[in-house]
């Protein structure tokens, strides 16, 4: 799709779900649904080059400068006049990362992506970048850098082509769409039976997004691996890491005296290509749900089997697919309506927590700015309800896990409960 | 962004099983990674972006495709990390089956 010819775009299924999620933060008082990448970069950054890629890219997406329409029962669209173009503001700042970082996700910045650059007294900088995720999704943020990242040498020209739009259905008829659609319908009413809890509860409130940032080491990554080996062969992370999830959250509740029906959390599933530069722009991802009850939690390893399995069961019926047509149906629900579905199927609490563990961070930049990337990692802000989400990722052979909350839905000793059962988990201390 | 084929080392291979790399090869090309001309059935799939989705789909696209079924011992980085080592992991598991 090039500039010239864009006015307009659908929205994908997942950005109708995660606006009309933000619509419901913004009317409780939580702001925009927004995520915060970090940057860890080592000598030699160029803040001028920094400076001049993003309005070059500005120039070449217009989607970002875009306004959400919605007609009653239609698909929504995100809309824009080509004349327009967003802004990617470039700050400089001094002070420590968290607490710039914390400031950036509570604020709401009128620009969809905007950039702060903390320079450090050893020559390195931390960059911290501040996206709306109704617009980008974690992955397509990378590949947003990484655009940055090549257009900051000046011969290089923004790509115009093929940089937004909704995943295409795999199904194209309107019988065999609706067939697919089904299968996750059965699934999701299975999954609605069991009932879950999250830690901060159903209300939906007023409360700031706070993170946690837990780095291991190289020898610390390299020993979770080791351990993990038997039930991941190398391959199936997630199941290990969504287990630890589980039995965090599980530990909380214990020690509020409280217990779960169950635990349910989606899986994000990339609908780009693998390797891919584009689209950068939209949520281009369906989800797999996994469940556990609260016994099949009690040993760490036997839990990430069962998730494994899930994994594989889920994957061989192609619910992926199936949720992503049963969301592009469901774009054209009122947003409202949409909500009160969704938290009615989940006794108010949309998921029990939010999770995913997204791989290699920013495989696609070694250099960014003249600056080797050393590491960095995601902080996705969550909404309330649920309340709670864990992430993880890995650069360099360093796995980071980020623990986002709203202030309110768990306390500092829960936090650190959650910290040191995931170390107990993960390293086997 | 053409993906650099990282050839991890060619070993001698039957007819079969080249064929069988082969067309893997092609569907992992058109359904899984973006791949340029120059990605042959000894680079890196790991390097050109193979994830766990990704490795799962693979396993069960050798079930519906060339029905085989690995066993779990078999799923591994090292089995997954070219299209022709897949391949022989196929051929290995119809010699045992």
């Amino acid at each position: 799709m090039s500039v010239t010819q864009a006015g307009r775009t659908e929205l994908s299924g997942a950005d109708w779900f995660l606006v009309s999620v933000e619509q419901m933060m913004r009317a409780a008082g939580q702001g925009e649904h927004a995520g915060l990448t970090v940057l860890r970069l080592g000598p030699g950054f160029k803040i001028d080059a920094l400076r001049a890629a993003p309005a070059r890219l500005a120039e070449a997406s217009p989607i970002a400068a875009a306004r959400l329409r919605k007609p009653i029962l239609g698909v929504p669209r995100w809309q824009w006049n080509e004349n327009a173009h967003a802004n990617f503001p470039v700050s400089e700042e001094r002070g420590a990362w968290e607490n710039v970082g914390v400031d950036l996700l509570n604020a709401t910045p009128e620009s969809p992506v905007k950039f702060v650059v903390l320079p450090e007294a050893d020559g390195r900088v931390t960059v911290l970048v501040r996206w709306r995720h109704g617009l980008l999704d974690g992955k397509g943020v990378e590949l947003f850098l990484a655009e940055i990242a090549r257009l900051a040498d000046e011969k290089a020209e923004p790509s115009r082509e093929n940089s937004w739009g909704p995943p295409a259905p795999r199904t194209q008829g309107w019988r065999a769409f609706a067939r697919e659609a089904e299968k996750f319908k059965d699934h999701f009413y299975e999954l609605s039976k069991l009932g879950i809890r999250s830690l901060g509860g159903t209300k939906a409130k007023a409360a700031e997004a706070r993170f946690f940032v837990e780095e291991f080491s190289i020898e610390e990554t390299a020993r979770i691996a080791a351990r993990a080996e038997e039930v991941t062969h190398g391959v199936f992370q997630m199941g290990w890491f969504l287990s630890a999830t589980m039995r965090m959250h599980l530990a909380v509740l214990e020690r509020r005296g409280e217990t779960a029906e169950s635990f349910q959390s989606g899986c994000a599933v990339q609908q780009r290509k693998r390797g891919a530069r584009h689209p950068i722009w939209q949520n281009q991802v369906s989800q797999l749900f996994f469940h556990m009850l609260p016994p099949e939690l009690a040993d760490h390893a036997s839990a990430a089997r069962r998730l494994n399995e899930q994994f594989g069961e889920q994957t061989r019926q192609r619910l992926d697919a199936a949720f992503a047509a049963m969301t592009r149906l469901f774009r054209r629900l009122p947003s409202r309506l949409y909500l009160r579905m969704l938290l009615r199927n989940s006794g108010g609490h949309l998921t029990s927590f939010f999770f995913s563990h997204t791989g290699e961070f920013l495989p696609e930049c070694k250099t960014f700015c003249g600056a080797a990337v050393e590491d960095g990692w995601h902080i996705p802000s969550v909404s309330q309800p649920p309340g709670t989400g864990v992430f993880f990722s890995q650069r360099g052979g360093k796995l980071a896990a980020t623990i986002s909350w709203r202030e309110g839905s768990i306390s500092n000793k829960e936090l650190e409960l959650m910290r040191s059962k995931m170390r107990e988990d993960l390293l086997g201390i | 962004m053409s993906q650099r084929s990282d050839n991890i080392g060619e070993v001698p291979t039957n007819n079969d099983t080249m064929q069988v790399a082969t067309r893997l090869l092609g569907r992992i090309r058109s359904e899984l990674l973006e791949l340029d001309g120059t990605f042959g059935v000894d680079s890196d799939l790991f390097a050109a972006g193979l994830d766990s989705m990704a490795i799962m789909q693979l396993v069960l696209m050798l079930e519906d495709e060339f029905n085989v079924k690995l066993p779990d011992c078999s799923i591994t980085r090292t089995t997954f990390a070219t299209a022709r080592q897949i391949a022989e992991a196929v051929a290995t598991a119809r010699a045992q089956s």
